[in-house]
């Protein structure tokens, strides 16, 4: 993918921004311009500058090899899950999973990174919830 | 000399106990953040907010920290420039040139002292400056209506790509990206949902501490990932320091190059859209045409790393001047502290050095404190922080990522900001890999609403006559700034681009 890809990508984009505003319901009372036109200004800078990226795009980024993007998409899916499984097993047990595979993926051998991401993990409990007392997520375990 | 007992009142807000922990505690995690490559100012900051939100801290307190962050990261950077010829973080980049050098040769302890001075040098003089310049910025700032507001958010993002940007259009793009997401949620002035598609979660719309730590944090995660093999080159680093002590003579040789970075410096800080990397950039292109009499530029010459060093700190306080005075910020740090201010309910701009001025006064009071124990931490200290250098990323970069969700995750307890942070994180991947700057659309995200708001209340005010926009001079002057400050780069990118590889060669 490469700036005119980008660009296109943009240009839909904004045609739903539009569209998005375009149905957005006005109430009886508004003010002189209404909650649409700004979204329009800005749509136009939007429509006019993805134009530029079609039309004059700059050299090609290496792109990383396929690998590499699946193990991005893969790092982001796992931080997905952590968000969504934080609720529901606790702090310390997903951020020791998350943590150990960001680690696992930079490099480190299997059995260190588990380590460092249990380090992690009850290191960050500890100060953030025992001595600065920050509100995190409590799973059936209490921690 | 009303400015001096504000200034007194702010030393005795900065001087309490906590604040003054707090300082030290910003102070020492900001030379952290600089001096590890990959997390600079704005990385640092953006990760500490949703932290001392979710602490509890009062304005002025989180001010000070974050501020000293902001100025620790500015001498930070230069540690791993100097040592490792990879900048710690971008206005840092500019000191490899002659810095590196200096440490081939065994000079690295004495480079690291010089910068050390230079940036304290910097530093002061630009806050000085600050408080000179600010309040004087501020009764200007009191005449200024929507009108005048609009025009000058419009000037803050015309003006941002500046002589930086490679790409305008790019610019642009990434400014009205920020500004879009903005959009989202009820609508401010009438109570309507705007582009929410019924999703309750995105009424309040999507937090802009949750954007700005996904494209700059969680992303840098993602470039680690990427660079994981290359990364494994570096990994035999040496770090050797030696003597740290510096000739009397070479102190003073480097005196001159100080003052004319700082005075670069300060300026580059205060215009819109330009910030430290433009700072120290300038600073050195100018110390180089003037004392690179013998050739000694790029092979280690010590005027070379002050004039940077002296720039960037000059720069970074330089850059708080609009930030405090007008509240629209110049560079990606100053916005991300703005940021912290709104979530805070400061309003930003004139009205904060009459409504709180504790906050005002507390800040640069810290900042002067900031400053003496920067130099203590930078200068004699140095070599512990060196150290830090030697985390391999495989252990920190976890760390960076874990903290960033405990922060977001203190404030709203919900992960569904999480996983829009998540998707701001590979967002800001794809934009970094297409060269698309991220700054703007954090500025975006962040001065949105305000800038809507302040065209619509200009709006009502004239009964929607659009030419109301350019009626006072005022209006009329900053829209010629705004206008020359986007096309003059036309122009003047070729050279400055000419330069600019000349200078990496």
């Amino acid at each position: 993918m490469n700036d005119r890809v980008f660009g296109v990508f943009t240009l839909l984009l904004t045609f739903f921004y539009i569209f998005s505003a375009y149905i957005v319901e006005e109430s009886f009372i508004s003010d002189h311009i209404g909650p649409k036109m700004y979204p329009y200004i800005v749509s136009f800078f939007l429509v006019t500058s993805s134009l530029f990226l079609i039309f004059k795009p700059d050299i090609k980024p290496i792109w990383p090899s396929f690998g590499k993007i699946i193990e991005i998409l893969m790092t982001a899916l796992i931080l997905i899950m952590y968000a969504v499984f934080l609720p529901v097993i606790g702090f310390v047990f997903s951020t020791f999973f998350a943590s150990s595979f960001i680690s696992w993926r930079l490099g480190a051998k299997v059995s260190s990174a588990f380590i460092a991401g249990a380090i992690i993990s009850i290191t960050i409990f500890i100060l953030f919830r025992k001595i600065l007392g920050l509100s995190l997520a409590t799973g059936p375990f209490g921690f | 000399m009303e400015t001096l007992d504000f200034l007194i009142d702010g030393f005795k807000v900065a001087l309490t106990l906590e604040n003054f922990t707090l300082a030290l505690i910003g102070c020492i995690l900001g030379t952290v953040f600089g001096a590890l490559p990959g997390l600079g100012p704005a990385n640092g900051v953006a990760i500490l907010i949703p932290l001392s939100f979710s602490l509890g801290l009062s304005a002025a307190a989180s001010m000070i920290l974050l501020a000293s962050v902001y100025y620790g990261a500015m001498y930070g950077g230069r540690i791993s420039s100097i040592l490792l010829n990879i900048p710690g973080d971008e206005p840092a980049m500019m000191t490899c040139l002659d810095g590196y050098p200096m440490t081939t040769q065994g000079r690295a302890g004495e480079a690291l002292t010089l910068t050390g001075i230079a940036s304290f040098f910097g530093a002061m003089f630009a806050t000085i400056g600050l408080v000179l310049l600010a309040p004087q910025l501020v009764k200007v700032a009191l005449l200024f209506g929507p009108v005048e507001y609009f025009a000058l958010f419009v000037m803050a993002f015309a003006t941002l790509g500046g002589v930086a940007s490679k790409n305008q259009s790019k610019t642009v793009l990434a400014s009205c990206l920020g500004l879009g997401i903005a959009t989202i949620g009820v609508d401010h002035q009438t109570g309507v949902p705007r582009m929410s598609y019924e999703i309750i979660e995105l009424y309040d719309g999507i937090d802009f501490l949750v954007v700005i730590v996904g494209l700059f944090a969680v992303s840098e995660v993602f470039v680690f990932i990427e660079n994981t093999n290359l990364n494994k080159i570096g990994e035999e680093k040496k770090i050797i320091i030696g003597n740290i002590i510096p000739k009397l003579k070479t102190v003073l040789k480097i005196v001159p190059a100080m003052f004319r970075g700082t005075f670069l410096g300060f300026l580059s800080g205060i215009l819109p859209g330009a910030g430290a990397s433009l700072g120290s950039f300038v600073a050195y292109t100018f110390e180089k045409k003037v004392s690179n009499k013998d050739d000694t530029f790029g092979k280690g010459d010590e005027r070379g790393v002050a004039a940077p060093e002296a720039g960037n700190n000059a720069a970074a306080g330089g850059a708080l001047v609009p930030m405090l005075a007008l509240g629209v910020p110049g560079s990606g740090t100053t916005a991300v502290l703005l940021a912290m201010l709104m979530t805070l309910d400061v309003t930003p701009g004139p009205l904060l050095f009459k409504q709180n001025p504790d906050v005002v006064w507390g800040l640069i009071a810290a900042l002067f404190i900031g400053n003496i124990v920067l130099l203590i931490l930078n200068i004699p200290l140095v070599k512990y922080f060196s150290k830090i250098l030697l985390i391999p990323s495989k252990y920190l970069m976890p760390i960076v990522a874990m903290v960033s969700f405990v922060g977001i995750y203190g404030i709203s307890g919900s992960s569904f900001d999480l996983i829009i942070m998540v998707m701001f994180g590979l967002l800001g991947w794809l934009l970094r890999k297409l060269d698309i700057p991220l700054v703007p659309v954090i500025m975006g995200v962040i001065l949105g609403e305000h800038m809507e708001s302040n065209l619509r209340r200009a709006m009502t005010i004239h009964d929607g006559d659009w030419f109301m926009l350019i009626s006072s001079n005022v209006s009329i002057v900053i829209w010629s700034i705004t206008f020359i400050g986007f096309v003059l780069p036309f122009f003047f990118r070729k050279k400055i681009k000419s330069t600019l590889v000349s200078l990496q060669k």
